[in-house]
């Protein structure tokens, strides 16, 4: 048997949106349903990895070039566990035998940040010459994938740097040098990792940390921090004695022409040795979802408002925003800020000073809510009766006396009169200071600097720097009353509301030595829990922050440092320092996450406990800029959030808050952040970082393939993902094979039993369970014929004429139709032919469409399967008898008949319209399928029409 | 809610003034002595150690308690991290303190202007080591200023007082303010 249409071998990767050639759904059951109990293993000799495409991925350029030691160097395909799918890169198959991927490669201004810089595609396409001058570096990530598990200090060959050394680029050096001590791949190297091997041109010599090291002052030297001699730039400069040219096409380049430590054009190289690496089994089950924790973007949101200018006097403790909090759908911002402004450069800025609110969701400003106050706000609660509670160093707020502590309408701003409490500091040379008010049960707790509450006229109650009060009226509680003989900054309740920990200046509470850091048992008498916290050095003076999260106490503050314990036992469980700014501010923590604010931009040391020398134990140095993330219940540093912010006078974050929706609020001086875009704003006093998608895709269903004679086609049904796109991986055996954007792939039939699952993937990198397994037996595969592609020539017609007579038979003479090739409509780029390109009003309201298609042999074929975008409504017709019909009434379709709904056309892409009919409709010779589209409403947006028809073997 | 007056020392409760007898006798000596004392500012002491045979504990400890008030005051008027010699006056637990207060306005960028007033002292309790008073301290002469002069306390009530409780105790060899507290009904 014979189809006589023309063949399309390879449809375009564009037309990979289709469901290519519908499948063969029933066929395919029975195919899956036959085979699913075969031996699961595939007895198919592996492939020659040879990097050439994503099915013969290899794990290293070092396989590659054993695999085809003729390979040149080039772009590559690499794969390894590590790495979730293959990834094209960069491999330097000449130099020392080969087998080095590019990792990185610039000029000046190399960064430290996790995510490393720009995209890989950036790193892998332009590798030298002054278009590779800017620097780009895979994500650190990335290079953990190509090591393949392996840490960095077991790489035998170490990194390898290329650098220039004349200012043409015609003459090279080669560095080579090991880290003495790294598991993960960090771009930190000015944070003085120690190293190992050094190596110039082959010559050993020389010593030092990455941010230093080698043997002279001139070429045998690399260094890697900033300076402000050097425009505050990174690189991997040469030694002070070595200059180099502002010139943009220098390859050695110095901020002037007699500013040593110039900065060479660099090419970074590793040589992971992998090969035949093994991937895990996957069951018949399928692969589990892949999730991202739900971090929050290193990019800013846009700014909508912000907060400008002080109030009050300056310094570091009375910076623009110092506390938030959240009732309903707004976020309320306290501070010493003069103004609420939607720009710098605003020029009606609103003068609300202290305290604004913000919608949660848009960002707006809440205009109404107006509240009038003498001092800075240093604290914010939500009480639940929906006020908001407003702490800090204001003694009259909207005209009336309320020193420390108010409790405020949240959409006006007025004064409560149901929740009343006096705050008073009978201490002498010191400000009353509510810092820090946190509710827990019926209380709300306060700490900061005061000795006596009292509330409702009613006699006053002795409790020093930390009280408590009731939530409904902001009665003391005269039960519960510790005395700490110094400042609290914070206080947070634990999560089972059992104990209450504070953070200060104290030394003392209730005579007994609770340093710094203090937990108080919630029940009357607030006796103490046996606590000594760890201090950086024997300067510490006081602790900014403390945070009951994750089954750990975190406390942070001077000097430079961020240390949890264990809240049961209250033993030391993880410590970060920062090398330089430093002192840990504020922290607040999301699902699984604990963030910690600091006035530090320069690298943050895990399982440091020491400054200023934080010793040689720390197990990490990792970038962090003003604030850092953590994971709540390991202590582990989280080195993927590195937002770029800049604050005034580099006082740092101190407020943060995640809101109702997971988003990142950070308070403190700040004046500008960077976007996702890479976009510079101006962020007002504070900004706003959204989470990570961490939303897995649906799982696609409906895997089945069908084999044509070299070439094997998997297709499914959509994915659905809240990012509203998402690509497939397609996965033979044990790994992923292929990608596809569409909802089909084809690839080489296998010519042994192979076992295969389809997956999504987000742009988030979250991956959907994948599909269970679907085994294909090429003894078993059935046959099968397309006769109409995608992209086929077809005739039409537009008109607002009634429909001519018998124009969906094979006998219709369509002679005067117009001609063009699938997908036909307009208004969407997915169309090939366009219909119509005048008004709206103009369009008639049905297109009729013709393919005529040759069978040779009718009654060999069992069944025809019909695939039709249906946009907005449709009816299919094969040699004039109606097939099926979608988004339209039961009942006679004419030319004025509406459609019933109006999907858009990229939806329709992704789900046609599938038909599967007997083969008893089809002739010998000339056949037709025909399609009739109709509109929803005149001005809808899009239409189109693309169809194929497959014909398939009997009992296939 | 706790209306009334109470002091926060361990000991109190032990040492309640329930020795009538003892209060009489110690009367005509605490009356000669706040007699002196009323109205003055707090002098810096000249040193506490103890001499038995020259002065009474009382004496020591309220020259003790004088001292370490003034130092108090220098220290925060410094902000600059040093104790003024606080530690001659004062337990370690008590140097803390100051250095807390002092820390803080420090890392605020604040200072003190002005001394404190002892406006009256009582005694409350004594023993032959430890002695407590009740000190109503004037801080109506008392600014927080800014490193650029302003006051953030605002204008005070120039008879702005508070009722303070101190322990001094012979401190290896030494009478030295070791608790600070204040009643839960602070004015005086």
């Amino acid at each position: 048997m014979s189809a006589l249409a023309p063949r399309r071998t390879e449809p375009s990767p564009r037309r990979g949106r289709m469901a290519w050639a519908t499948h063969l759904v029933g066929v395919l059951a029975l195919l899956v349903a036959g085979l699913v109990a075969l031996p699961h293993t595939a007895s198919a000799a592996p492939p020659v990895r040879d990097g050439s495409s994503e099915a013969t991925a290899a794990a290293s350029c070092w396989e590659i070039k054993q695999n085809v030691p003729t390979k040149p160097s080039g772009i590559y395909w690499l794969y390894t566990p590590e790495l979730g799918a293959p990834q094209q890169f960069y491999c330097d198959q000449t130099t020392d035998g080969g087998g080095w991927v590019l990792i990185g490669r610039g000029r000046e201004g190399w960064r430290m940040e996790h995510a490393g810089l720009g995209t890989p595609d950036q790193v892998r396409s332009t590798v030298t010459g002054p278009g590779a001058f800017a620097a780009r570096q895979l994500p650190a990530s990335t290079v953990d994938g190509l090591l393949g598990g392996q840490d960095v200090d077991e790489l035998v060959d170490g990194v390898r740097l290329r650098r220039a050394t004349n200012q043409a680029g015609t003459t090279w050096q080669e560095t080579r040098f090991g880290f003495l001590n790294r598991d993960r791949w960090v771009w930190t190297f000015g944070a003085r990792h120690a190293t190992k091997e050094i190596r110039f041109d082959g010559v050993a010599g020389g010593s030092g940390l990455t941010a230093n090291f080698g043997a002279d002052n001139l070429y045998r030297r690399v260094n890697t921090e900033s300076t402000a001699a050097q425009s505050w730039t990174r690189g991997f400069a040469f030694g002070g004695s070595v200059t180099g040219s502002p010139a943009a096409g220098s390859y050695v380049w110095s901020a002037t022409t007699s500013t040593g430590w110039a900065r060479p054009f660099t090419q970074m190289y590793l040589r992971p040795r992998l090969s035949a690496v093994s991937f895990p089994a996957i069951p018949d089950a399928g692969t589990s979802a892949q999730v991202q924790r739900p971090l929050a973007q290193s990019g800013a949101l846009p700014t909508v408002f912000g907060v400008a200018g002080l109030a009050t006097s300056a310094g570091e403790l009375r910076t623009e925003v110092q506390a938030f909090t959240q009732v309903g759908n707004y976020v309320y911002v306290g501070g010493n800020f003069a103004t609420v402004q939607r720009s710098a450069s605003d020029t009606a800025p609103a003068a609300q000073p202290f305290l604004a609110a913000f919608h949660v969701d848009t960002g707006q400003w809440l205009s109404s809510f107006r509240p009038v106050l003498n001092n800075q706000v240093k604290s914010l609660a939500a009480l639940p009766n929906g006020q908001v509670v407003v702490g800090g160093e204001f003694t009259q707020v909207n005209g009336q006396p309320a020193p420390g502590v108010v409790a405020l309408n949240a959409t006006t701003g007025a004064s409560s009169t149901t929740f009343d409490v006096d705050v008073e500091n009978r201490l002498t040379g010191s400000v009353l200071s509510v810092r820090s008010l946190q509710v827990s049960g019926p209380w709300l707790y306060l700490g900061g600097q005061f000795t006596h509450l009292s509330s409702g006229g009613g006699g006053s109650v002795y409790s020093r720097s930390v009280a408590r009060v009731a939530v409904g009226n902001g009665a003391p509680d005269a039960g519960w009353t510790p005395a700490f003989n110094g400042a609290v900054n914070a206080v947070d309740p634990s999560p089972g509301g059992d104990r209450l920990y504070a953070a200060g200046y104290f030394t003392l509470v209730d005579g007994a030595t609770a340093n710094k850091g203090a937990a108080l048992q919630t029940v009357a008498g607030a006796p103490l829990v046996p606590w000594t916290p760890r201090f950086s050095n024997s300067g510490a003076q006081f602790q900014f922050t403390v945070l009951a999260e994750g089954g750990r106490v975190w406390l942070g503050g001077s000097e430079h440092s961020f240390f949890s314990y264990n809240a049961g036992t209250l033993a030391l469980a993880s410590g970060n320092i920062t090398l330089r700014g430093g002192d840990f501010q504020t922290s607040t923590a999301g699902p699984g996450i604990v963030y910690g604010g600091c006035h530090c931009d320069d690298f943050t040391y895990s399982e440091a406990y020491t400054w200023s020398n934080p010793g040689t134990t720390w197990t990490q140095a990792d970038k962090i800029g003003i604030v850092g993330a953590w994971d709540s219940t390991t202590g582990e540093y989280l080195p993927e959030f590195t937002p770029i912010s800049k604050t005034r006078n580099g006082h740092g974050a101190w407020a943060s808050f995640v809101d109702s929706k997971g988003v990142l609020w950070l308070g403190g001086s700040y004046q500008s952040t960077v976007r996702t875009t890479g976009a510079n704003q101006w962020s007002g006093g504070f900004a706003r970082f959204a989470a990570r998608d961490a939303q897995a895709p649906s799982r696609p269903s409906g895997l089945s393939l069908a084999a044509s004679g070299a070439e094997l086609t998997a297709s499914w049904s959509a994915s659905t993902d809240n990012s509203g796109t998402v690509r497939y991986e397609l996965l033979r055996d044990d790994r992923v094979v292929a990608t596809a954007s569409g909802l089909s792939v084809t690839v080489p039939v296998p010519q042994e039993r192979s076992r295969w699952f389809v997956r999504a993937v987000d742009p988030s990198g979250n991956r959907s369970p994948s599909t269970a397994v679907v085994t294909f037996d090429p003894a078993q595969a059935p046959a099968f014929d397309p006769v109409v592609q995608e992209g086929a020539q077809w005739s039409w017609r537009y008109d607002g004429a009634a429909l001519p007579a018998g124009w969906a038979s094979v006998g219709f003479d369509d002679g005067a139709w117009a001609q063009g090739a699938a997908p036909l409509g307009f208004g969407s780029t997915l169309v090939d032919t366009v219909i119509h390109t005048g008004a709206a009003s103009t369009r008639p309201l049905s297109a009729q469409f013709r393919k005529e298609f040759q069978v040779a042999d009718a009654g060999d074929w069992g069944s025809a399967t019909v695939s039709v975008w249906v946009d907005d409504g449709a009816v299919v017709f094969l040699n004039g008898t109606e097939i099926g019909r979608r988004n339209l009434p039961t009942g006679t379709i004419g030319q004025g008949t509406y459609a019933t709904a109006a999907p858009r056309t990229t939806a329709a892409s992704q789900a046609p319209l599938e038909l599967v009919v007997p083969g008893s409709l089809l002739v010998d010779g000339t056949n037709v399928l025909a399609v009739q589209t109709h509109l929803n409403y005149r001005s809808t947006p899009d239409v189109s029409m693309e169809s194929t028809l497959t014909l398939e073997s009997p009992g296939g | 809610m706790n209306t009334q007056p109470s002091l926060r020392h361990p000991s109190r409760a032990q040492h309640r003034w329930g020795a009538v007898v003892v209060l009489a006798a110690l009367a005509v000596i605490l009356t000669l002595l706040l007699g002196q004392l009323r109205g003055e500012g707090a002098a810096a002491g000249s040193g506490t150690s103890v001499d038995a045979q020259q002065a009474t504990p009382q004496v020591l400890a309220e020259q003790a308690l004088r001292g370490f008030l003034t130092a108090s005051d220098v220290a925060h008027q410094r902000a600059d991290g040093s104790l003024a010699g606080v530690d001659r006056y004062a337990t370690p637990g008590m140097v803390d303190e100051v250095a807390a207060g002092v820390a803080d306005l420090r890392a605020q960028e604040l200072s003190q202007e002005g001394r404190t007033v002892v406006v009256r002292l009582d005694l409350r309790d004594r023993s032959a080591d430890s002695v407590e008073f009740g000190a109503c301290i004037g801080t109506g002469a008392v600014e927080v200023v800014t490193t650029k002069g302003v006051d953030l306390l605002g204008r005070q009530d120039p008879a702005v007082r508070s009722l303070h409780l101190y322990t001094v105790e012979l401190h290896e060899g030494t009478w030295k303010v070791s608790t600070h507290s204040f009643p839960d009904d602070p004015t005086c």
